[in-house]
């Protein structure tokens, strides 16, 4: 009897918290499991905010992406007769989304391609020093960086990559190709190239270092009329500096006139493009920038450290972009030079990158550039990958570039350099004739 | 004791009752909590509904019953969307509709299941006709045949079956043909650049084959773009490039609109009847039913044609099935059940009508559903099969509306017959070879037919 007491007493209460959970829980129990309860108990903060949003947007209207997504990945999962991962159908169907947009500046990147982006703007690689492009389908050098493994080795721009370590790479996505190029520092990896005007495709292996772009060279084109050059090959944040300092180093050597090469400059920040433009444009506008609502923000170029105004000649080519394509907009219409070379490439778009929640990200086109006149300078494709709008800056004076170039500081051949010499020895000779009244 | 004991034991079943009840009531004020906030009522099992007028309403409520699709990725998918309609520079409400899309499109896409299919609504609605018996353009059932060879996948736009008075019939296409070229464009069977780089070329030749192979792709029309020119009724006389076996024939079709009689019958000389059902769907049941009446009961036997059959819907086939032959099943259906498989019975309920010997003829062009009704008939109703080997296409096709009209194909299932067997890629043997191409008018298979019936009426039965 007694015993019967003690063990009663010490069950019910135990019995009274079972039935507690059991009532807690039985929705989950009756359909699903604990796993299920488990997971509901989790998310709920997540969820309720969630629900919140996305009730507020379907009085709006605007929801049917995703409710069109919802329901195709619920019967998926529901339906399917193979098994499906839930996860990379996800990363499809936004990557499917984007590409409805036919905007190419607007990407998914899942959380290895974001990682090894992130690596990118930080600098801490360990490659070959190229850049690479897809054009046409085909994965071409860009632009080797000076002094990089790849440039010592002798790879030039606009060799087209057939192959990685002897693996063809046609078909593959640019971010591929330089995932498969990318190594620890000391190994080796080997491309396989062709050539313009070279029968034969060149096999070249490269030792992979570690990879810093010194960003601005000076030349001197002209001793005697003091034409000097100085090239940029990208809007980071230490060109505007090392520009003024290429510069005093020409001024050490008698400038008077300058020619700007932005030929092969891919472009970079948007802050640097502007300090750079405000070396030459004392006084104006370098761009528009047009928001998503239509607004369109001026920005000014910052008064005060312009160095002196010489005869200025800006060299492009198809391979300038975005931040090139400001400066030389800048220069253009503020009438401070003249543009010389080939109809750039045409990015006027400023992508904005945000993180998403499981370390992916997307960038997204969140502006336009315009030149200070206004001018889109933006190249538009259609669905099928057609152009439909040049875009672009038109040089001023157009001169097409020597097939027999054979690299970018093959001055015997340069036949657009020629022409910037060749039109600053005229503007410092001419003489000087009073203005018309 | 025994009277003491529940006395003792009630206070504590009360109380735990109560906790019951304390706790079953806590769960439902925390799950109804945010509901009340966001849609009163509303429950996680309907997460949308669709009204033509105010877009998807999302109800969306932690509780009772838990998502299907993680929350995670549903958010992801969220999040993009947001960032895209809030902050892309040149994002209009009207883009809206060509990214949902594009987002199924691509997802689908990514399954690598070439019948796995996103539908506009256009190509919804050609293909909800088909299925009436209402096609447009040159009127041949098609399916997507994968086959790997060398590591080269291939996806071959394969005529199952045209149908009986379509473009595609008169034109002379057949069973099994491989549609290549359409007007002179390929149609996209498989990554070129994967073929070149499997061939092992080296050096300028490699160059060649790439530059051929971008080329190629360029002027191709994908399986998207294949389909559609194939049903569009408007499009002018075309020229396929089909591959027939090992041969290349050039076959011009003049594309229109044709609506298929489900089922026709007649009386055969000597009593005996014939029914052909061209395809399953929803008036299947009801014109066999009729056939079945019209032809009587007192028939020698009957011949049941399913040439050219290339399927249709489940639900037609097992009412067709129970009117012919006594048996629990049409056949076997494996489904996904999480990771693993399972199969499933296809029931069917009802008193055979047929009495009589049976022959089913089959060809090339009985596929799927057709199929499994053929081995049932063979097994179950001691039908010959007389004709050629059958498509073996036994993949269930799951026709998925979405609300704004588009649609999904998925791949839902495989069908196997009764005893388990698999005939998919494979195709079911006649019991009797017979070609099935009428030659100079003569139906050599249906004159075997009538014979093996006349032959089985003549021998007594025990």
């Amino acid at each position: 009897m007694r015993k019967r007491r003690f063990s009663s007493s010490g069950l019910f209460p135990l019995l009274i918290t079972l039935a507690f959970l059991a009532g807690f829980f039985l929705p989950d129990l009756t359909s699903g499991g604990l796993r299920r309860a488990l997971y509901a108990a989790q998310t709920v903060p997540q969820r309720v905010s969630l629900a919140l949003q996305m009730e507020q947007d379907s009085q709006q209207n605007y929801l049917w992406p995703v409710g069109l997504f919802w329901d195709a990945l619920s019967q998926l999962r529901n339906q399917y007769y193979q098994p499906i991962n839930e996860k990379q159908l996800t990363y499809a169907a936004i990557r499917g989304m984007l590409a409805a947009l036919h905007d190419p500046y607007t990407r998914f990147m899942d959380p290895n391609e974001y990682r090894s982006m992130q690596e990118d703007t930080r600098g801490n690689f360990f490659g070959i020093g190229a850049q690479l492009q897809e054009k046409e389908g085909q994965i071409v050098i860009y632009r080797p960086i000076e002094g990089s493994p790849a440039d010592k080795a002798g790879v030039k721009s606009g060799d087209v990559i057939v192959e990685v370590d002897r693996k063809p790479v046609a078909g593959m996505r640019v971010d591929d190709v330089v995932k498969k190029i990318r190594g620890p520092r000391g190994t080796k990896v080997e491309l396989t190239l062709r050539r313009k005007g070279t029968p034969n495709l060149l096999h070249i292996t490269i030792v992979r270092d570690l990879i810093t772009s010194p960003v601005a060279y000076a030349f001197m084109e002209d001793e005697k009329l003091g034409i000097g050059r100085i090239r940029l090959e990208q809007f980071n944040e230490k060109c505007d500096q090392l520009l003024v300092q290429k510069v005093r180093e020409l001024e050490g050597k008698g400038l008077q006139a300058l020619i700007l090469d932005l030929r092969y400059n891919p472009g970079g920040l948007l802050n640097v493009a502007v300090d750079v433009a405000s070396r030459f444009i004392d006084n104006g506008v370098v761009v528009l920038i047009q928001e998503k609502n239509g607004q369109i923000t001026r920005l000014y170029t910052e008064r005060g450290r312009a160095i002196k105004p010489y005869p200025l000649v800006v060299l492009v080519n198809e391979w300038s972009a975005s931040a090139s394509e400001i400066v030389a907009g800048a220069v253009r219409d503020n009438k401070r030079g003249i543009i010389i070379g080939e109809t750039t490439f045409g990015k006027g778009l400023v992508q904005t990158i945000f993180q998403l929640q499981d370390n992916s990200a997307v960038a997204i086109t969140t502006a336009k550039y315009l030149t200070p006149s206004g001018y889109d300078l933006n190249r538009k494709v259609d669905a099928d990958g057609n152009e439909i709008r040049r875009g672009g800056i038109q040089p001023d004076i157009v001169v097409k570039q020597s097939e027999e170039m054979t690299d970018i500081e093959d001055r015997e051949h340069d036949l657009q350099l020629k022409k910037a010499v060749e039109y600053l020895r005229e503007k410092l000779t001419a003489p000087k004739v009073a203005s018309a009244p | 004791m025994d009277v003491r004991a529940p006395r003792r034991i009630l206070p504590w079943i009360v109380l735990a009752l109560i906790a019951f009840g304390a706790g079953w009531w806590l769960r439902k004020e925390m799950a109804a909590l945010p509901v009340a906030n966001a849609n009163p009522g509303a429950r996680l099992s309907s997460l949308q509904e669709y009204s033509p007028k105010q877009g998807y309403t999302v109800a969306l409520a932690p509780g009772d019953n838990a998502s299907p699709v993680s929350m995670d990725l549903m958010q992801l998918f969220y999040s993009v969307f947001k960032y895209v309609e809030k902050q892309h520079a040149d994002y209009t409400p009207q883009q809206a509709k060509p990214m949902a899309y594009g987002a199924v499109r691509a997802m689908l896409q990514s399954l690598n299941d070439p019948n796995t299919r996103f539908l506009e609504p256009q190509e919804a609605r050609l293909l909800q006709e088909a299925s009436k018996g209402t096609y447009y353009g040159i009127g041949a059932a098609m399916t997507v045949v994968r086959k790997v060879t060398q590591d080269v996948e291939r996806r071959e736009l394969t005529v199952i079956a045209p149908l009986p008075g379509s473009p595609a019939e008169k034109a002379g296409l057949q069973p099994g043909d491989v549609i290549t070229e359409i007007d002179g464009k390929w149609v996209i069977a498989y990554d070129p650049f994967r073929q070149v780089q499997r061939a092992g070329l080296r050096g300028n030749e490699l160059v060649k084959a790439m530059e051929d192979a971008r080329k190629r792709v360029l002027a191709g029309l994908d399986l998207r773009k294949s389909l559609n020119a194939l049903t569009n009724k408007d499009q002018g006389p075309m020229t396929l490039t089909v591959r027939r076996g090992n041969s290349t024939v050039k076959v011009k079709v003049t594309p229109g609109t044709l609506n298929v009689e489900p089922v026709t019958y007649r009386l055969m000389p000597g009593n005996v009847g014939y029914l052909r059902i061209a395809q399953f769907n929803i008036q299947t049941p009801d014109g066999v039913k009729r056939a079945l009446a019209g032809l009587g009961n007192n028939l020698r036997g009957v011949v049941i044609d399913l040439r050219n059959n290339p399927g249709g819907h489940v639900e037609p086939a097992t009412q067709v099935a129970s009117m012919l032959v006594r048996s629990p099943s049409l056949g076997l259906m494996e489904v996904r059940n999480g990771e693993t498989k399972r199969r499933q019975p296809v029931h069917i309920s009802g008193t055979p009508r047929v009495k009589s010997p049976m022959v089913v003829l089959v060809n090339g062009g009985t596929a799927n559903v057709a199929e499994v009704l053929a081995v049932l008939l063979r097994d179950k109703g001691g039908a010959k099969l007389v004709g050629e080997r059958t498509f073996g296409d036994a993949l269930v096709q799951t026709f998925v509306p979405l609300p704004d009209g588009s649609a999904m194909t998925l791949t839902t299932g495989k069908f196997l017959t009764l005893a388990g067997g698999d005939f998919h890629g494979k195709g079911v043997y006649p019991t009797v070879a017979a070609p099935t191409v009428p030659k100079q008018g003569h139906d050599v298979a249906l004159e075997k037919a009538m014979n093996l019936l006349s032959q089985r009426t003549t021998t007594p039965r025990a």
